[in-house]
């Protein structure tokens, strides 16, 4: 193999692709990456066996050929160069670099021992904003719980219907729902469960640049690619396995009617929440009184070896008044998880769930701690 | 050669010449899962192992395979659908204390059972026995004895909790049985989508494909007279089968109010049992019991203090139960017996009802649809007597009023009238079910 190649854009490939390979393994090849050529592209691959990466970069191909080496360790060498052009050479599975100031020999492994990654069949092809997926998934990433011993809700749903995805997230505790549109309307409704590890490649893969992607679903596998701008070639194709099982059916939960109705500046109330959080007891325990007539919300805290937090924030309140309390954690990341100025705050029960509801395509479900 | 022997016998080749770590990534959960016509099938825990052993072991596999079964010709891979894999053990919970679940997150979607009620957390006593007993024995021969299996009792007692153990323990014991529990409301709003949308059959398909069907709060049917009939259909369909049915209801069929005879003959079919207060040794067990699955502990005192002043629901035990343990956990140290008292002062002694002799009057001529005036004449026809006997009785129950004013306020009668109206009624309650019900009733509507 001979190959010409731009240094950044190189540094780029194996910044994606170190994200998925793994660091000590059993089997030393997961943590190396497959470099091969492709046509006018340098190919870059790396899986961990659950989910994959490849990478493809334009280059000035000379020489067909192909090996595998450390992708941490490659990483850490190309970002020490200072060439702006590097050449990559194999000979024997050792990858040469070679320049005026530099002669590089780095032991690589047989490609041939390199995993193979599933291969993405011709499927309906969704097209979504990569922007638009990422910012939702952020909002609900850190929901599941892995250690709930449930695999089916220790992912994420994906709800695919017309030209709606619905992404959905539960620990049992809370759960939150976030729609987007599609860029076209599906011909099928599709639904499945993505690890959360994986929701958290994708966020942190397609996250950082505005692009339509294209996701591709077969019964096993999900594949999340995005093309090159400037030509029509994959840049970055993702996989990852799915986990098996059905998803709860969550629809059950949101409820239909409220006893409480109050209209909440966000930043205030997270404040203030903050606040009374500090003075809270073992349980995370803050308690919200809404009181219609006066219009305002009392949030209250107490701990015996701080003392006692109180303080109220005027609100326009529809419906009964209420008492209700709540475990601070979860209070706040709920209002943190979205950026609206103003949301809805809906309560049915001092038992009963509650919803924070800033916008028409996302809501917040959290279930209260028993009264004291 | 068994398919698994098969299978072990490739794999013990395969070892020979690979090296270990390679066997362990690609070999480990693998299987053959057919073998017909020479063509085989092996089942492989995901796609990367797929894509390998198509490509890099193929042949090899083939080839030793061919030794050990000459027939075969050709091979073929398939992903194991993993729910076959997944063993479902709960790890443990995270439980952060007082902190509420979205409970229908918990329930299966097959059979709509919510696994936290087992019978390991059942409590078994006295005011249950009979229907526990019978239960054990559904549990052990669905659809074989007690069919259908009616149970009854008042609310807080645990119907719900037995219904839903009984299919947990199916579930358990038989997984092949398809098992659905559902809660008669639900039945209710599902048959009347079902009219709406033309769709009835598919319902009633729908139900008539299970092995086991637990029905709760059946009480709901009173009343609706289409959905009466759809039920009866789908529940002589099942009986047929030798299918297990589970009803549970907060009366006796003969006291559900506006059900047809032919459902109430057939709810009386098989083992009716009910569940009634649990005395107080039991409701101390029960607190315990709750306690200790909480991990906290209170006094004697305290505990004997709820137990005997929580008579007639263990929801409510458990709610008491719950003010404490927050109280505990709030102020790091048990409550004692003055403060528990203070903070179950709204459970315990809820604002007490009141009712008067106008009230008492009023509504049992309600009840019975004759006017106040009939029920206080002196009239000896039918119609009348009963009433007023039922009168007079609710009047000494409820209000403690004396004999001679009994008898005064009912047209002047001597007390020994009133007395022999109130002992008839005792007697009659032992022996007849449609009347302890009547009374249930219109006390009902005397404290409502």
């Amino acid at each position: 193999m001979k190959v010409k190649i731009l240094k950044e854009s190189l540094l780029k490939g194996l910044d994606l692709v170190t994200r998925v390979s793994l660091k000590k393994v059993s089997l030393p090849i997961l943590s190396t990456c497959l470099i091969e050529t492709e046509k006018n592209f340098l190919k870059i691959s790396a899986t961990n066996l659950e989910s994959g990466i490849i990478w493809w970069g334009l280059a000035k191909v000379e020489e067909e050929g192909k090996t595998c080496i450390d992708a941490k360790f490659f990483s850490n060498v190309i970002s020490n160069l200072k060439e702006e052009t590097l050449t990559l050479q194999t000979e024997n599975h050792i990858l040469k670099i070679e320049d005026k100031n530099v002669l590089l020999k780095i032991k690589g492994v047989n490609p041939e021992e390199f995993p193979i990654i599933p291969q993405k069949n011709s499927l309906e092809k969704i097209s979504v904003n990569s922007e638009k997926l990422c910012e939702s998934l952020r909002r609900i990433i850190n929901i599941p719980s892995p250690s709930l011993g449930r695999p089916e809700i220790s992912g994420i749903l994906f709800s695919f219907e017309g030209d709606s995805l619905k992404l959905v997230a539960t620990d049992s505790f809370r759960l939150a729902e976030k729609k987007i549109r599609l860029s076209a309307p599906l011909s099928k409704a599709y639904s499945l469960i993505l690890p959360q590890s994986a929701a958290k490649e994708i966020v942190g893969i397609f996250g950082k640049e505005e692009s339509e992607i294209n996701l591709y679903l077969t019964p096993n596998q999900i594949f999340v690619e995005s093309s090159a701008r400037e030509l029509p070639h994959p840049k970055v194709l993702f996989t990852s396995k799915l986990i098996e099982g059905e998803y709860p059916n969550y629809q059950e939960i949101i409820p239909k009617k409220f006893k409480t109705k109050a209209r909440l500046n966000r930043e205030e109330f997270l404040s203030q929440v903050k606040a009374a959080s500090l003075f809270s007891g073992k349980i995370n325990e803050i308690k919200l009184n809404l009181n219609k007539k006066e219009g305002k919300i009392e949030i209250l805290s107490q701990n015996p070896d701080y003392g006692e937090f109180k303080s109220e924030i005027l609100s326009k309140i529809e419906g009964e008044d209420i008492s209700i309390s709540f475990n601070y954690k979860f209070l706040i990341e709920g209002i943190s998880s979205f950026e609206e100025r103003e949301f809805d705050f809906l309560l049915t029960d001092p038992e009963g769930p509650a919803i924070l509801k800033p916008s028409e395509d996302y809501f917040y479900i959290l279930m209260p701690i028993k009264a004291s | 050669m068994e398919k698994e022997e098969i299978w072990q016998s490739v794999l013990a080749q395969i070892q020979l010449i690979t090296s270990p770590a390679n066997f362990a990534t690609w070999f480990q959960n693998t299987k053959i899962s057919s073998l017909e016509n020479g063509r085989v099938v092996i089942s492989v825990p995901n796609s990367f192992v797929k894509e390998w052993l198509q490509q890099k072991y193929s042949k090899t596999i083939l080839k030793i395979l061919k030794n050990l079964v000459p027939e075969v010709k050709e091979l073929v891979y398939e992903i194991e659908k993993s729910g076959l894999k997944v063993v479902n053990k709960r790890m443990e919970e995270i439980s952060i204390p007082g902190q509420l679940t979205l409970q229908e997150l918990e329930v299966d979607k097959k059979t709509n059972l919510n696994p936290k009620y087992t019978f390991s957390n059942f409590i078994v006593g006295s005011f249950n026995e009979l229907a526990y007993a019978a239960a054990m024995a559904v549990v052990r021969n669905p659809g074989q004895v007690y069919n259908p299996f009616f149970v009854y009792g008042g609310v807080g007692l645990g119907k719900t909790h037995l219904l839903q153990a009984i299919g947990n323990e199916i579930v358990k014991n038989f997984p092949k049985k398809k098992v659905r529990y559902v809660p008669c409301e639900k039945f209710v709003s599902d048959v009347i989508l079902a009219i709406k949308n033309h769709q009835i059959e598919s319902l009633k398909s729908f139900y008539q494909n299970f092995d086991v069907l637990l029905v709760d709060d059946i009480q709901f049917l009173s009343g609706k007279e289409k959905t009466q009939e759809e039920f009866f259909y789908i529940f002589n369909t099942l009986y047929e089968k030798n299918k297990q049915i589970v009803i549970s209801s907060d009366r006796p069929p003969k006291a559900i109010p506006a059900l047809t005879e032919r459902l109430r003959s057939r709810f009386e079919g098989g083992i009716i049992a009910d569940i009634s207060l649990p005395d107080f040794e039991t409701r101390l067990v029960i607190l315990k019991a709750k306690a200790e699955e909480r991990g906290v502990s209170f006094s004697e005192e305290i505990l004997n203090y709820i137990a005997s002043n929580i008579k007639k629901n263990i929801r409510e035990l458990e709610g008491a139960l719950n003010i404490l343990v927050t109280y505990q956990k709030l102020n790091k140290k048990s409550p004692d017996l003055q403060t528990a008292k203070q903070l179950l002062k709204n459970l315990i002694s809820p604002p007490s009802k009141v009712s008067t002799v106008k009230k008492i009057i009023k509504t049992v001529a309600d009840f019975y649809e004759i006017s106040e005036k009939e029920l206080l004449s002196n009239s000896r026809r039918k119609e009348y007597v009963k009433p007023r006997q039922v009168a007079m009785y609710l009047l000494r129950e409820e209000l403690k009023c004396s004999f001679p004013f009994i008898g005064r306020k009912f047209g002047g009668k001597d007390h020994t009238t009133a007395l022999h109206a109130y002992n008839k009624i005792v007697n009659d309650l032992k022996k007849n079910e449609e009347l302890v019900e009547e009374i249930k009733e219109i006390r009902e509507r005397i404290f409502s």
